[in-house]
């Protein structure tokens, strides 16, 4: 297969006319100088270096070592035959164009794969891997991010001191076993929420506390705010939300700002929904801690049961069922966990009179 | 000697363009960034070979490997760096927090003449046009006292003597750029330059930006069109025909080329936004295209190029 083209020798910018012959090992080029002195070059195929992003109808062959030589050929048939002639040599493999040779179409269906698999990635698999990774914090890390949170938080509040401190003698006596430091403040504010955060923290407040009828719903409360904390439900709950951000912004260049994230985000913090798998198990997780203590656990219908329906005639302040969802399935599921154990449970005098105090400080 | 004129074309296709960027960010994602390398040689691999200056294609050889080793290193030192500046910060000792951002400072003064050096070297002696290979012949210690120089005076004059730092560092990295045995030379001038800045500031403010596009285009001129070519002592000169409508309509156009694709027309926005600057240039003169000669060196140590990369520094040759 014969072709002219264009010899550059390397040496100088003279382009020499060439006739270019494909021959089984190698490609030979003969052309004329200046001087008519006459040349043959010699090409062998493995030392030909890697042809991206040829254009069909003009092809560009570089050749050897430094200085490197070149032969340009435009011919509409020289990219077929090249392939033709030397199929296993090395210069025709390459990945671009491997994805050029699918055309158009398949363009844009890999472009539609890669914008898939990105959009999978930021929203299943950082946040999955997010919530891994934050299992594995340490005991400390967590108490220091919930610290940090809480005293954002607590800034904007003020707390009833008397009813925060009945509210851990309280908890003292419920006796659970726990690495964590667990502290419960009571919030002065009508509205009907509790939540807790990584490390300890369990803020109530007092609007949810208005609602109660009795001590076994308090115990309730607190064993499903404590399970949150014992399972890491908060922090791996803080580390899915915010991961996706967190990755924007360590990708684009701010990899020192991630407390501050948190801590920015202190508030909608407060407003993040558990998932439904993570509520059933603090559920579980806080009938379980009753049992152990005696606790009638139908404390914790009944607690779900009063703010399921008296939700139902008011419009706000029920800021615990938008983090909690208190859908009919989980009092089902609370009913159905309390019917397949054998509870055994007794009346505690002394939590019932911690309870009564803390309603009393709440009329003040 | 008769004289001619050669015109710079970048051809390209921008659905091939979107092609190799797209092959090259899915590499990049796939290995968390360790491809970026090898991505950014496919791309000026690509860039270069649409360029064509008197009819032949010019070449760019960097590879892969050279550029990732030059990663690294430059990675490593901005590292360090920015270990420096976030240790001194968090340490909230105010003398420690003095030396701290004091060595970044003065480590970011440093590195940027040694990016410019390096870079240059690395960059030109990969490029290639017919085989001739392109090369900087500048020296470091030059160029250290022309930067120091330029940033000291820079601020003892609050920013006036910029124009003249401009010009005077232009001139020394041209003045040691190689085609071979063709040489480059810019013969801007600092006060031409400077009054230049003044007038288009101004006139910018006074008509609320609207001037911006005809300062841009005699920003671009006063810079081509004092950049000259030597071949054997015969002289010959680019020139920019580019017009402030041409400034006007690309912008206009990529913005909306960009916005109403969600950004999958940038490729093709690339494309345009370099072919309004490259196909508006010309030379001019007796440049012989056929008698470049070979003469210089093989470099291949890409850190000044990746450093230069990091710090968002373009090489605009």
């Amino acid at each position: 297969m014969n072709y002219t083209g264009k010899y550059f020798d390397g040496k100088s910018s003279v382009g020499h006319v060439a006739d270019i012959q494909l021959n089984s090992f190698q490609i030979d080029i003969f052309y004329t100088d200046a001087a008519f002195q006459a040349h043959h070059v010699q090409w062998n195929t493995d030392k030909i270096h890697k042809n991206d992003f040829a254009e069909h109808d003009k092809v560009i062959l570089k050749y050897g070592d430094f200085p490197f030589q070149y032969i340009e050929v435009t011919h509409k048939g020289f990219e077929h035959d090249l392939k033709r002639q030397y199929p296993l040599a090395p210069f025709h493999k390459s990945a671009y164009n491997w994805v050029f040779s699918k055309g158009a179409i398949g363009l844009v269906v890999m472009a539609m794969a890669f914008l898939g698999i990105l959009a999978f990635t930021y929203f299943y698999v950082v946040p999955w891997g997010a919530e891994k990774f934050a299992m594995t914090l340490p005991v400390e890390w967590e108490q220091q991010l919930g610290e940090s949170v809480y005293s954002k938080m607590v800034s904007e509040e003020s707390i009833n001191e008397t009813d925060t401190k009945l509210i851990n003698d309280f908890f003292k006596k419920l006796n659970y076993p726990t690495d964590y430091n667990i502290r419960v403040v009571v919030v002065k504010d009508n509205v009907v929420n509790a939540y807790a955060l990584p490390g300890g923290r369990i803020v109530v407040y007092e609007g949810i506390l208005r609602k109660m009828d009795d001590y076994r719903e308090l115990t309730a409360l607190l064993s499903h705010e404590f399970s949150h904390v014992q399972l890491k439900h908060s922090t791996r709950n803080i580390a899915r939300s915010l991961s996706s951000a967190l990755l924007l912004s360590v990708l684009f260049g701010d990899a020192s700002g991630i407390t501050a994230i948190i801590i920015e985000n202190a508030d909608a913090i407060k407003q993040l929904g558990y998932s439904r798998q993570l509520e059933e198990d603090a559920d579980r997780n806080g009938l379980a801690l009753m049992k152990k203590r005696k606790i009638d656990p139908h404390g914790m219908k009944e607690l779900f049961e009063t703010l399921q329906k008296e939700s139902e005639g008011e419009e706000d302040g029920y800021k615990f069922l938008s983090t909690h969802p208190l859908t009919k399935d989980r009092i089902t599921f609370v009913n159905k966990e309390i019917s397949k154990k054998d509870f055994i449970w007794q009346p505690d005098a002394e939590l019932d009179s911690l309870y009564k105090e803390i309603q009393i400080n709440l009329e003040e | 000697m008769e004289n001619h004129t050669h015109q710079i074309r970048l051809h390209g296709d921008g659905g091939k363009y979107f092609g190799i960027l797209i092959v090259n960010l899915l590499f990049t994602i796939i290995t968390l960034g360790l491809y970026y390398p090898w991505a950014r040689a496919k791309n000026l691999q690509y860039l270069y070979g649409e360029t064509e200056f008197a009819g032949s294609r010019f070449q760019f050889h960097g590879t892969g490997n050279e550029m990732f080793k030059g990663f690294i290193k430059a990675l490593a030192i901005v590292f360090v760096l920015g270990l420096i500046y976030n240790l001194s910060i968090l340490s909230k000792n105010s003398a420690i927090i003095f030396v701290g951002v004091a060595v970044y400072i003065l480590g970011l003064l440093t590195i940027i003449p040694l990016a410019i050096h390096g870079g240059l070297r690395y960059r030109l002696s990969r490029t290639s046009w017919r085989g001739i290979h392109m090369g900087y012949r500048g020296n470091l210690r030059e160029l250290f006292g022309i930067w120091f120089k330029g940033i000291l005076l820079t601020v003892l004059t609050l920013g006036i003597y910029g124009s003249w730092f401009n010009i005077a560092l232009t001139q020394y990295l041209m003045k040691h750029v190689r085609l071979g045995n063709v040489k480059f030379r810019y013969d801007g001038d600092g006060s031409d330059y400077f009054w230049l800045n003044v007038k288009g500031t101004i006139l910018t403010i006074l008509t609320l930006g609207i001037y911006s596009f005809w300062y841009a285009r005699d920003v671009n001129h006063y810079y081509f069109n004092n950049t000259k070519l030597e071949q054997d002592e015969a002289v010959s000169d680019f020139q920019s025909n580019l017009t402030a409508g041409d400034i006007f309509i690309t912008g206009i156009t990529n913005y909306f080329l960009i916005v109403f694709t969600l950004g999958i027309g940038t490729p093709w926005a690339i494309l345009r936004q370099m072919r309004m600057t490259i196909n508006n240039l010309e030379l001019n003169g007796p440049f012989n295209p056929d008698a470049v000669v070979q003469t210089e060196e093989d470099y291949n140590d890409a850190t000044g190029d990746d450093l230069l990369d990091s710090l968002d520094i373009g090489l605009d040759f």
